[in-house]
């Protein structure tokens, strides 16, 4: 049993781990909470889900709620980074909870309110190994995300890329003076960013067969709390946050009850703030700056 | 007679950078006093260690020969403490007599602070001394506009008047003059020259010698975070070591004031026997005290 | 008046005085998105004293009471982070209070509360003016010249004296108080609470309204809150696309008015009518 809703929380961990890591991308390097995230989370698992009803194929569907999330994020970074840098932090907070209202409200319109059943080509596959139920879809999610994040880091680590993200991350007119190119590679930190996103979405209609408009808000809720328990701007601090949120959500609603979770969740999140805000693996240097 | 101020041994390090370095600074009452030095020589530190921005890691500061280290930077300002800012701070929002009234804060019981609205007859002493300010300045024209736009010599004179309804004892003007034109410096040198109560004490920090010569009866010349000079202006000012400090090829100097726009160095500084220099070696005069 | 404009109008003042809690935090330049817990505060504070006996005038002042001494016991924690930490920790804070409430049977859990005593419109308008009066007081005197210099510099003010942690401590305090009245009157209006309704989403539309109207004048929470409650309602033959509107209007007025409808220079120019030299 407690091995069964360990792999669970394991499981749902891999999802807050990609939003977690989306989050942490824009903040790390744009100082910046981008709350247009959950949206991008749902577009990917909604419109993946419109093309496989519509009998598109698996590979074809993924793609296209990809291309989706990703246009959608580039609209995001036009409207928010590209044009009020300059201007009161707030606004392009303020832009991206309008881009959330719309996007969410859209999705409500054509999709209705109601959760639509994801006609996953996986659907419930599992193999039993020993007294544990492996859900196949939700482990090759699982490793999928670990992967993407690993690359991820290895992005932000070692490439060209890389090094112009984080010298943006220092100063954008320092970066910008050293012949980085600053707004491609804010695009770039968007995109990559909305992908992550909108995997995400998808690997959630593949794991739990069911999306719909509503569904980033508290998935976004959760990964936050994820990167702000494992140090803003890191990596696998976001990971790690993630994997532990879930496996506590999960505990809590397998041993106590679903109504506890956020006192758990948020009730952490707080202490976290409150008395160790660089979290568990984060930059203690540049946070201490930040603040 | 005692000083007014009184840096004694202050050191000041950033890391392994040592900033200002065992600095001596006597500030006698009612003196002018100059502050000259190359950009980068650690001047606008020097205010910032008065005011209370940065804590010396070495030395005290004495004020009327009381020890003012352990003051936060909100209550230097109740010791008789004002200054300007090189780099303007204008709050933006802000009108020109607003931002001139925010200097009386610390004059203002708190309960007046909550229950008095600014334009009422209950702020009438407050108004009349913030109009008072804004006219010593020349800024009655512009005392209803948003600070925020209007002309550099302009905040810079609000600057002054913001600097002098706090009622200072001891006052820090930091580059007074930069960014005037020179009907403007003038003006502002007529002002500071005639206006100023005999008894307060200024410290400045200036490039014009013209301006400082006119204006002081004592000036200390700092290179490096340390003081290479001190006497009345224009001995200081043919002081080989000072000459050497503006003339010489140290530009890694300007690294120190990190973050400070460098304003263009005043050619005036260099009296005309500035040959000199040459005979000297590199930096043989550095740390001794002329007069 | 129908019963449907009254009804609209109530919700108009509770999202007016919601508005003006968001905007005492964010005039001091942070962004508070606990809002909708200390309007559960407030909202459950009234419905239990009511419940327990109490005039409703009384049990609406407890639960403002409550709210703001809540407010302050978190304010010294919260306001010890600064920018996203803040934003983050008072959101994380809403959703604990709420998820609190839904763990307590004594409170009626995820079914809710009925609230004896019901508060038409005309009282709940009369409070709300109050409100707008309170905070265009407030701001008119040195404490709102505070707010505004820490939020443009806040460094810059503690050179002149200004103790930016106490003035930050007042206003989230202020903040929490007010948005305590309008969970208040809230529950009082509808006679019921639920804890559900008191989410993010809540917090997030206060926000909205303050900076779509701007924090240059303490009237911009007020056209916010008017302008965007009430378009939707004038909206509603478009009934399901108002909010995919409402969206899409948040990201163009970002774009072309970055500091919100109504700012200082545009009352100068409306009261001086001259072209802007």
């Amino acid at each position: 049993m407690f091995a069964q809703q360990l792999m669970n929380g394991l499981m749902l961990g891999g999802i807050y781990a990609l939003v977690a890591v989306s989050f942490t991308l824009t903040i790390g390097i744009l100082n910046f909470l981008n709350f247009s995230i959950p949206a991008l989370f749902m577009l990917g698992g909604v419109v993946s889900c419109a093309l496989l009803a519509a009998g598109v194929p698996a590979v074809g569907a993924a793609a296209g709620a990809l291309a989706a999330t990703g246009l959608a994020s580039l609209l995001v970074e036009r409207c928010t980074f590209r044009w009020l840098s300059t201007s009161d932090p707030h606004i392009p907070l303020v832009s991206s909870l309008g881009f959330l209202i719309f996007f969410e409200n859209l999705v409500l319109v054509y999709f209705g309110s109601d959760a639509v059943g994801y006609p996953s080509p996986f659907a419930r596959a599992s193999v039993k190994v020993s007294d544990l139920t492996v859900s196949l879809p939700q482990t090759g999610g699982f490793l999928l995300a670990l992967v993407l994040v690993a690359l991820c880091y290895v992005l932000l680590k070692y490439t060209k890329l890389g090094r112009g993200l984080r010298s943006i991350a220092e100063s954008p007119a320092i970066a910008e003076m050293l012949g980085v190119k600053v707004g491609w590679t804010v695009s770039s930190v968007y995109l990559v960013s909305g992908l992550l996103a909108g995997i995400g979405g998808i690997l959630f209609g593949i794991s739990y067969l069911q999306v719909s408009w509503d569904m980033g808000s508290e998935v976004a809720l959760k990964g936050v709390s994820a990167m702000v328990l494992g140090g803003m701007g890191n990596v696998w601090g976001a990971v790690l946050g993630a994997l532990i949120i879930a496996v506590i959500e999960v505990m809590t609603i397998a041993y106590l009850n679903s109504e506890a979770v956020n006192v758990f969740v948020y009730g952490l999140l707080l202490v976290i703030i409150a008395f160790c805000p660089r979290g568990l693996l984060g930059d203690r240097v540049k946070m201490a700056e930040r603040m | 007679m005692k000083p007014k101020l009184f840096l004694h041994g202050v050191t000041l390090a950033f890391g392994g950078l040592t900033v200002i370095d065992s600095l001596d600074i006597q500030v006698m009452p009612g003196s002018r006093t100059g502050l000259i030095g190359p950009n980068g020589a650690g001047k606008t530190t020097v205010f910032n260690l008065i005011s209370g921005v940065y804590r010396p890691n070495a030395g005290e500061i004495l004020l009327d020969d009381e020890a003012i280290d352990a003051v936060p930077l909100d209550r230097r300002v109740r010791l008789g403490i004002g200054r300007t800012f090189q780099n303007l701070r204008m709050m933006k929002h802000l009108t020109v007599l607003e931002n001139i009234m925010l200097g009386q804060h610390t004059h203002v019981g708190l309960w007046q602070r909550m229950l008095v609205p600014l334009n009422s007859p209950f702020n009438r002493a407050g108004l009349t001394e913030t109009r008072a300010a804004a006219q010593l300045m020349g800024l009655s024209a512009h005392a209803d506009l948003l600070a925020d736009g209007l002309p550099y010599g302009v905040q810079k004179r609000i600057e002054i008047a913001r600097a002098l309804v706090t009622r200072p004892r001891l006052l820090l003007l930091d580059e007074p003059a930069a960014g005037l034109n020179s009907s403007e410096r003038d003006e502002l040198l007529s002002i500071l020259l005639t206006q100023l109560p005999k008894e307060m004490s200024v410290l400045i920090v200036e490039h014009d010698v013209a301006f400082v010569s006119s204006l002081c009866d004592h000036v200390v010349a700092l290179n490096f975070g340390r003081k290479i000079a001190e006497g009345r202006a224009e001995a200081v000012c043919s002081h080989p070591a000072v000459i050497e400090a503006y003339l010489g090829k140290d530009d890694d100097a300007a690294d120190a004031d990190a973050g400070v726009p460098a304003p263009a160095l005043d050619e005036t500084i260099v009296p005309q026997e500035s040959d000199q220099k040459s005979e000297r070696a590199p930096g043989a005069e550095r740390g001794t005290h002329a007069a | 008046m129908s019963g449907y404009a009254l009804q609209i109008g109530a919700i108009l003042c509770v999202h007016v005085i919601a508005a003006y809690a968001a905007y005492m935090t964010l005039a001091a330049g942070q962004l508070n998105l606990g809002i909708a817990g200390f309007m559960a505060l407030g909202a459950y504070g009234s419905a239990v004293l009511s419940n327990a006996g109490w005039a409703m005038p009384q049990s609406i002042a407890g639960a403002v009471l409550l709210a703001s001494l809540v407010g302050l016991c978190v304010s010294y924690p919260v306001l010890r982070a600064r920018g996203i930490y803040l934003t983050i920790a008072t959101l994380a804070f809403s959703e604990v209070v709420v998820a609190l409430i839904l763990n307590m049977e004594s409170l009626g859990a995820a079914s809710g509360l009925v609230v004896v005593g019901h508060l038409g419109f005309w009282p709940i308008l009369w409070v709300t003016l109050g409100v707008v009066a309170l905070v265009v007081f407030l701001a008119s005197t040195r404490f709102g010249l505070c707010l505004t210099a820490i939020r443009n510099d806040a460094q810059g003010a503690a050179v002149f004296g200004v103790r930016t942690r106490r003035i930050e401590v007042t206003a989230f305090t202020i903040g929490a108080a007010l948005a305590g009245l309008a969970g208040a009157l809230y529950a009082h209006h509808f006679s019921y609470v639920e804890a559900q309704r008191f989410n993010v989403l809540l917090s997030t539309y206060a926000v909205l309204y303050t900076l779509l109207g701007g924090l240059q004048t303490p009237l911009g929470p007020l056209v916010g809150a008017a302008l965007f409650t009430l378009a939707p309602e004038l909206l509603r033959g478009t009934d399901e696309w108002r909010y995919v509107t409402f969206g899409a209007v948040i990201v163009v007025l970002m774009l072309l008015r970055s500091e919100g409808l109504f700012t200082r220079s545009f009352i100068h120019n409306l009261m001086h009518r001259r072209p802007a030299t």
